[in-house]
């Protein structure tokens, strides 16, 4: 004779085993089903991971040119300078003359204008400026006020920063992330559906065996736990094959990445999850399987529920 | 042991399964009940079994009420009293070791205990060499010998049994009446609805007769009318 204990770990996986080998179109319907609903809360997660550490990285690159007017004096460009390194968010200032700016600017357009070269009316034209690097914490949304603080110092005629567009790229990832949400809410309401609709049918199959445990006196949990381990292994099950399938996903937008936005480099940024968010998928996964089949049974045995179907005459 | 005080069994329809049923049995007895189809043996035992409640009136099992114990309290009662099935009731993917010790998982008797009161009770039954044989390996005899035995591993007072011997051969169905004796002779009271006239001849035991839900003859006296 095996171990006798009533709801022992293992005899629960036989119990579920041998409902899917009775009850196998159901239960593949299911995890099929739930497995999309997963894949698509775990895609949706991991798509905004990855816009925002595309954001990072361009936030990282960012720079802040302060162009300063044509007669601006010597003692007023220290000034600013000083300034300019009082403010928490910039990590280091550097002071570009007329001339470092036209050399630079010989070096990167030589290959595309050399009649420009020789121009010494451009050479006076190209202001000086400070050339900001930010520190790594600052968002690229908090950029335009930044910008706005250092146009009001004496002596700045001009400030850019060459990617006002972060700005609106990040306001289009946060909405993203708000309108994810309500997303994933969703999804997980109809995943609480879709496991109780399949412990429904699994109740429903084993109606017999509840009766006869019903009949020899146990009680309500003794019949609820094994459903709920169902429906928390068929969670897990489902996140788990989720979990391949957004990894294939992923593989998809790297291909995707590298062939449109070689510029940008996209697809060194496009990452799956790490270990420790995919095991606590897995644990998300088994607690709504566990969740959506606890709501189903919880009033499965009423304690009288075996009378429905004792059957005979009155 | 078991009361029933002026009991009204109503169901949707109105159907009156019962009216005004009395009835007493004390510990130890060995009744009979019978009554033709329909006539509310059956409302009867899931009453006593605490699987429905009276519409008016009162079942008390033991000391319990049966109207006014909570559902909490429902498995707490049903396992001081066995109930077999004429269909025997039992797990088709377990063995019989594992039908007849499921009671006594339930209470969460120790492993070592479970496997020696199996034994003994299937011991009991005649099945100590069919533990490990699953219930479509065996014969319908042998199956209700198995619902017995589960029914009897936790040594409950009462044992109520409707129709045991239903599905079962003239040779099969001693065969269970005998068992059944044995189980009475070991102090528990016993309760069985039959239609087996044969096997009331035999017994001399106390018959009562339900006709349209009411008592229509309780004593040791039988008549053939009556089943």
């Amino acid at each position: 004779m095996k171990g006798m204990e009533l709801n022992s770990l293992k005899q629960m996986f036989n119990s579920y085993i041998r409902s899917w080998k009775t009850n196998g179109i159901n239960h593949v319907t299911t995890l099929i089903v739930l497995s999309f609903a997963f894949t698509i809360i775990l895609s949706l997660s991991t798509l905004t991971l990855n816009l925002e550490r595309i954001l990072t990285s361009w936030g990282k690159n960012t720079e802040i040119t302060v162009y300063l007017s044509d007669s601006v004096e010597k003692s007023t460009i220290s000034n600013l300078e000083m300034q300019l390194n009082k403010i928490s968010q910039i990590e280091s200032t550097k002071f570009i003359t007329k001339k470092d700016a036209h050399l630079e600017f010989k070096e990167q357009m030589s290959q595309y204008a050399p009649e420009l070269m020789d121009d010494e009316d451009l050479a006076s034209a190209l202001p000086q400026s400070f050339r900001l690097n930010l520190k790594p914490h600052v968002e690229s949304n908090h950029l335009a006020s930044l910008s706005e603080k250092i146009s009001s110092f004496a002596g700045v005629d001009e400030v850019s920063y060459g990617q006002q567009w972060v700005s609106q790229y990040s306001a289009i990832v946060e909405g993203f992330k708000k309108s994810g949400w309500f997303i994933n809410l969703t999804i997980l309401l109809s995943s609480l559906f879709i496991v109780g609709n399949a412990i429904r049918m699994s109740i429903s199959q084993k109606r017999e065996e509840i009766e006869i445990l019903e009949l020899v006196g146990a009680t309500n949990n003794m019949i609820r736990v094994p459903f709920v381990f169902e429906g928390a292994l068929t969670g897990g099950l489902a996140s788990a094959m989720a979990i391949t399938l957004s990894y294939l996903v992923v593989v998809a937008e790297r291909e995707i990445a590298s062939s449109i936005g070689f510029f940008w480099n996209f697809s060194q940024q496009i990452a799956f999850l790490d270990a420790y968010k995919l095991v606590l998928f897995i644990l998300f996964g088994s607690l709504s399987g566990a969740l959506g089949s606890y709501l189903c049974v919880r009033k499965l045995n009423s304690g009288w529920a075996a009378s429905r179907r004792l059957g005979g005459s009155h | 042991m078991i009361e029933l005080s002026h009991v009204y069994k109503s169901y949707p329809g109105p159907v009156h399964a019962l009216r005004d049923f009395c009835l007493k049995i004390d510990r130890g007895e060995f009744v009979f009940l019978v009554g033709p189809s329909g006539a509310g043996k059956t409302t009867l035992f899931k009453l006593i079994s605490a699987f429905d409640k009276p519409t008016t009136g009162y079942v008390k099992v033991g000391n319990k009420r049966i109207d006014q114990i909570s559902i909490g309290e429902v498995p707490y009662l049903r396992r001081k009293i066995g109930v077999v099935f004429q269909d025997f009731k039992l797990l088709r993917d377990r063995t019989v070791s594992e039908n007849v010790a499921l009671p006594l998982q339930i209470i969460g008797e120790r492993d070592s205990i479970i496997k020696n009161r199996v034994r003994e009770v299937l011991d009991q039954v005649g099945l100590k060499y069919k533990e490990e044989y699953y219930p479509e390996q065996m014969s319908g005899g042998e199956q209700q010998r198995v619902a017995i035995a589960r029914a009897l591993v936790h040594r409950p007072g009462i044992l109520i049994a409707d129709e045991p011997t239903g599905n079962l051969d003239p040779e099969l169905s001693q065969e269970i009446m005998n068992l059944l004796e044995r189980v009475h002779a070991q102090g528990t009271t016993l309760f069985v609805a039959t239609h087996d006239k044969g096997i009331i001849e035999k017994t001399n035991r106390r018959v009562i007769s339900l006709r349209e839900g009411s008592l229509e003859r309780d004593g040791i006296e039988f008549s053939e009318t009556n089943v």
